[in-house]
């Protein structure tokens, strides 16, 4: 008897086959989602301790002893602390808790330990995210969501079943009638912003432009087919020529590579968020929002010369926009840009003029010689600058593979091979300019994208990767000057996979990428669809907080408490409506047969007038009883006792449900009682 | 080690006082949201432990991604509520039948669960208080009959305490339950002290004696054996013969008889005396004695078998316990 009990009581918190089958599985998934940003040994060592939880349960191996288990744990943490620098990061977070999971089921036989395993698979499921925010991936979280569900169902599963998918199949179920719910939470729930500044996954390269240029750089971009931004325009896409965005603005030279300078004094770099003193805005501006992919640097992209009202983004003095942080994540910024402006119109400060004029010493002995001499020639900016333009389109290439360079790049560069990519161009004519005396500076970031046809959003892709220069005007200002459009007048119509489509060089990086394939209809389209996909997810998933106010206003139309009841209310119906159905259709198939109802309502008719219906009692023996009780009665209670008997029971009987209808409404026990 | 076990534990008693008082006795009970009681399980509340750190992660890291799923399992924990309660909800539970048994032993009750549609209805854990618990799984429509054992502590009517029907299925993370307090027409019997060495009171006799006294046996005539009758007394000549099946009886049949007196146990409580009544009455029917009941304002006459003990333990069982509102006997 005790013993029974005990059993009873060991069944109860064991762990069933099904359950150890559904946590593994679990388990296994959450390294697969996450083998890119763990390190290898974690993995395998994981996939070895499902492997033996396996081989544990059949028996084959025995249960690992006390001083193994601590060496294993002794062994993660050293290893842990090995492979990262610092704990508080967020991958060492997500390898600590799969090498405690996959230690953890070593010894895990409890229903309790498994529940706690399953919220810790939850937990690095839903971590996924932070490391990647694109599409697929989050389907595969999802996913992996799903089965860990299945294993918190299946861990309350009857011992006694064997490896079944059934666990699966509730969850799921559950899982779908959660979904109304989510959506309706994810719509409402405020989003309060973050309460402490947080570690960001190193695991990523940076990627896109970076902070400074040198020959070949660009040219490098030109392999990648990687989105870098999105744009939405709020109003019609500017002219193709106009869609120069700019990132980066690089003012020292040391020979070989471009760097951005910092500025100082009076002078100082960021702006205030009203300060435009430097600036003479024309015309009215143009809105759009930008969509960041990850970067991992702080350049953002627009339209000069831009304006922001964005938390967090800084606006400097040569009219870019900075991020405070590292852009970790996909995200939304909205710009207004006046393109018709003047830039720093009223003059350079004086050391500001010495930066963007200033070359080093011992380079480009030829360039500096044949500029002085061209200025001396032509004093007046605008016109010298067309007369290197007209240089650089007499016998210029434009070429995705330029030859390599020496020591002196610009001299090798504007005298002997002539051929480049934009860098070259950018690199030279800036530095001619200054050579001859005039301020310039070269400017890096984006040139174009694709203008999607229905959709008022450009995609702008690395391999839209362009630098440009910008030369100082007295009394006009900043003037853009793009010496690639003198060589290859096209690139600034024609996107680079119009130009290069066919060339070696571009997408080098990505073989099959799509983009190879533009030229078949069926691939166009899809790319574009693709395309917009992934600007919607963008916008409206990712960057939710920013349409939230306006999705609900549109949706409820107005924000106010009872509102937003309702839309939960109608989550929940929605939840419902699957078992709300189920019932209407069960209670419809269960409702008595027309004839029954009636002899029921005859009986309850009886029952008011104090003559109830014994159990058991057929309905000819209760009226014959009534008909003995009553006899006022008789005739009437007879007549529809043997009308229901017939029609019920005699199948030769011509139906005469209607009859019988009408005889037990107008049959009345309490007035014929009233009356005798 | 736990600073709100205290806490815990008023809290569990109040819940428990305001519980029995809403518990009625009932001989039928249809499980619905009126009767059932549903709150997070220990897991429950480690989920919403769970759903707190996404929500922390999301916020922190501004990931609407982390969101959905934070929302995803919030909304799955709240379904939950509406899954386990499904688990109960819609069953009708009846009393079929008890055993009557002795004090401390478990009384097997059979139950009967019945619901109209088929419905899969699994883990359905059923305890009388302070008994073990028993796993039950549904699955067709109708009457599924299941025997839970209840444990006794008092005799009197059969009442065993709260019976506690729980669930966390399917997912664990909520736990549903009802009390339901059955009564029965079964009867606990006090538990049997031995007690060998009791004076013979007026005309009684210890066990033993009849069977020995072969010499005052004095035969009169023989009538039908009825079942229930002992063996010692059947006509064995007669049967041997294929005359049938006899009985024999004897004269002055009182000097033989055994008499289960109230007024032998003088100087003892009640429940001791009811416990050797017990003792002795099982003793006499197992010796085939033929015995008698004699309680306060109650004569049992003389006979033997298995109606007749049962008719003597039920007068124990009963003596002093009020026919309306017997004491409860339920345990712990």
């Amino acid at each position: 008897m005790k013993k029974t009990g005990q059993e009873m009581k060991r069944a109860e918190w064991q762990l069933s086959r099904n359950g150890l089958f559904w946590v593994l599985f679990a388990f296994a998934v959450v390294v697969l989602l996450h083998m890119e940003y763990l390190p290898p040994w974690i993995t395998v060592t994981g996939l070895v301790c499902v492997l033996w939880r396996i081989l544990e349960y059949r028996g084959a191996v025995p249960f690992p002893p006390g001083p193994l288990k601590a060496l294993l744990v002794a062994g993660c943490v050293a290893g842990l602390a090995l492979t990262y620098p610092s704990l508080l990061a967020l991958e060492p977070m997500l390898s600590m808790l799969v090498a405690g999971f996959g230690l953890k089921l070593l010894e895990m036989h409890h229903k309790r330990d498994a529940v706690v395993l399953v919220y810790v698979a939850l937990f690095a499921a839903a971590m996924g995210p932070v490391f990647s925010q694109d599409i697929p991936g989050f389907i595969g979280v999802l996913l992996v969501c799903a089965v860990a569900a299945a294993a918190l169902v299946s861990i309350n599963q009857p011992k006694a079943r064997g490896l079944s998918m059934g666990p699966a199949v509730i969850a799921l179920k559950i899982l779908a009638s959660a979904v109304p719910l989510m959506l309706a939470l994810f719509l409402v729930m405020p989003r309060l912003g973050a309460f402490w500044s947080i570690p960001v996954p190193k695991h990523q390269a940076r990627t896109g432009v970076s902070d400074s240029m040198a020959p070949g750089e660009f040219s490098e971009l030109v392999g990648s087919d990687k989105v870098a931004f999105r744009v939405r325009f709020d109003g019609e896409v500017p002219a193709r020529s106009m869609l120069y965005w700019r990132g980066l603005v690089f003012s020292d030279f040391d020979g070989r590579e471009w760097t951005q300078a910092d500025f100082y004094g009076s002078d100082h770099l960021v702006m205030d968020t009203y300060d435009y003193s430097h600036v003479e805005r024309l015309g009215s501006p143009v809105s759009y929002t930008v969509t960041m992919e990850p970067t991992h640097r702080r350049w953002l992209f627009a339209l000069s010369t831009p304006g922001t009202t964005e938390r967090g983004v800084q606006r400097l003095r040569d009219s870019r926009l900075v991020n405070g942080s590292r852009i970790s994540h996909r995200r939304n910024y909205e710009f207004r840009s006046w393109l018709d402006h003047r830039l720093e119109p009223g003059g350079l400060h004086s050391y500001r003029q010495r930066l963007e004029t200033s070359l080093p010493a011992g380079f480009n002995p030829e360039t500096v010689r044949i500029a002085r001499e061209w200025a001396r020639e032509t004093p007046d900016a605008d016109t010298l600058i067309r007369r290197v333009l007209e240089l650089y389109n007499r016998s210029f290439v434009y070429t995705l593979e330029p030859p390599r360079l020496g020591r002196h790049t610009v001299d090798e560069f504007l005298w002997q091979t002539q051929r480049g990519f934009c860098e070259h161009f950018a690199s030279s004519f800036v530095f001619f300019m200054r050579a001859a005396g005039h301020p310039a500076r070269v400017v890096g970031g984006y040139l174009g994208g694709e203008v999607h046809p229905t959709e008022e959003f450009v995609t702008v892709r690395q391999y839209d990767a362009h630098a440009w220069a910008e030369v100082w005007i007295e009394g006009i200002g900043w003037v853009r000057v793009d010496p690639t459009a003198a060589v290859a007048p096209e690139r600034i119509e024609m996107s680079l996979a119009d130009l290069f489509g066919d060339d070696e060089g571009f997408l080098a990086n990505s073989q099959f990428s799509p983009l190879r394939f533009r030229n078949f209809g069926l691939v166009n389209w899809f790319i574009l669809q693709r395309d917009y996909l992934d600007y919607a997810w963008a916008t409206w998933v990712l960057g939710y907080e920013r349409q939230q106010a306006d999705v609900l206003n549109r949706l409820l139309g107005g924000i106010d408490a009872p509102r937003l009841g309702l839309l939960f209310l109608a989550a929940a119906l929605v939840t419902l409506l699957p078992y709300l159905v189920v019932r209407f259709v069960n209670r419809r198939r269960d409702r008595l047969e027309p004839t029954d109802q009636l002899i029921l309502r005859f009986c309850r008719k009886l029952e008011r007038a104090g003559l109830p219906r014994r159990t058991g009692e057929g309905i000819l023996d209760f009226a014959r009883r009534v008909a003995a009780e009553r006899p006022q009665m008789a005739n009437e209670v007879l007549a529809i006792a043997n009308t229901y008997a017939m029609q019920r029971y005699d199948e030769r009987h011509p139906p005469r449900r209607h009859e019988l209808k009408m005889m037990v409404r107008r049959f009345n026990p309490a007035k014929k009682v009233t009356h005798s | 080690m736990d600073p709100f076990f205290g806490i815990r534990q008023a809290v569990r008693r109040r819940f428990r006082r305001w519980a029995e008082r809403r518990t009625k006795t009932v001989s039928e009970c249809r499980l619905n949201h009126r009767r059932l009681y549903i709150l997070p399980s220990k897991a429950g509340l480690g989920f919403l432990v769970l759903v707190a750190a996404l929500w922390l992660l999301g916020t922190n890291y501004e990931n609407n991604l982390v969101f959905i799923i934070c929302f995803l399992l919030l909304s799955f924990w709240v379904v939950s509520i509406h899954i386990t309660h499904g688990t109960l909800s819609g069953l009708t539970v009846k009393p079929v039948r008890a055993e009557s048994v002795f004090k401390g032993e478990a009384a097997a009750v059979e139950l009967c669960f019945s619901q109209d549609r088929p419905r899969r209805r699994e883990q359905i854990s059923l305890r009388f208080a302070g008994g073990d618990s028993q796993v039950i799984a549904l699955d067709k429509a109708g009457d599924t009959f299941v025997t839970v054992l209840a444990p006794t502590a008092r005799r009197g009517y059969l009442a065993p305490g709260l019976l506690t029907i729980e669930s966390e299925y399917p997912v664990g993370l909520m736990r549903v339950w009802t009390h339901i307090r059955f009564r029965f027409d079964a009867a606990v019997y006090p538990a049997p002290v031995r007690d060998e060495a009791r004076p013979t009171g007026r005309g009684g006799s210890g066990e033993g004696h009849y069977a020995g006294a072969t010499g005052s046996e004095d035969f009169v005539a023989l009538k039908t054996f009825e079942a229930g009758e002992s063996l010692r007394h059947v006509a064995w000549k007669q049967y041997a013969r294929e005359q049938g099946l006899w009985s024999k009886q004897y004269a002055d049949p009182v000097e033989r008889r055994t008499w289960v007196d109230w007024d032998d146990y003088a100087g003892m409580d009640t429940e001791q005396r009811l416990a050797r009544m017990s003792w002795k009455v099982c003793a006499s029917e197992a010796n085939g004695s033929v015995y008698g009941l004699r309680l306060p304002g109650f004569e049992l006459q003389p006979a033997q078998g298995a109606t007749h003990l049962q008719t003597a333990l039920r007068r124990l069982a009963l003596y002093g316990v009020d026919e309306k509102n017997g004491a409860g006997n339920e345990a712990g």
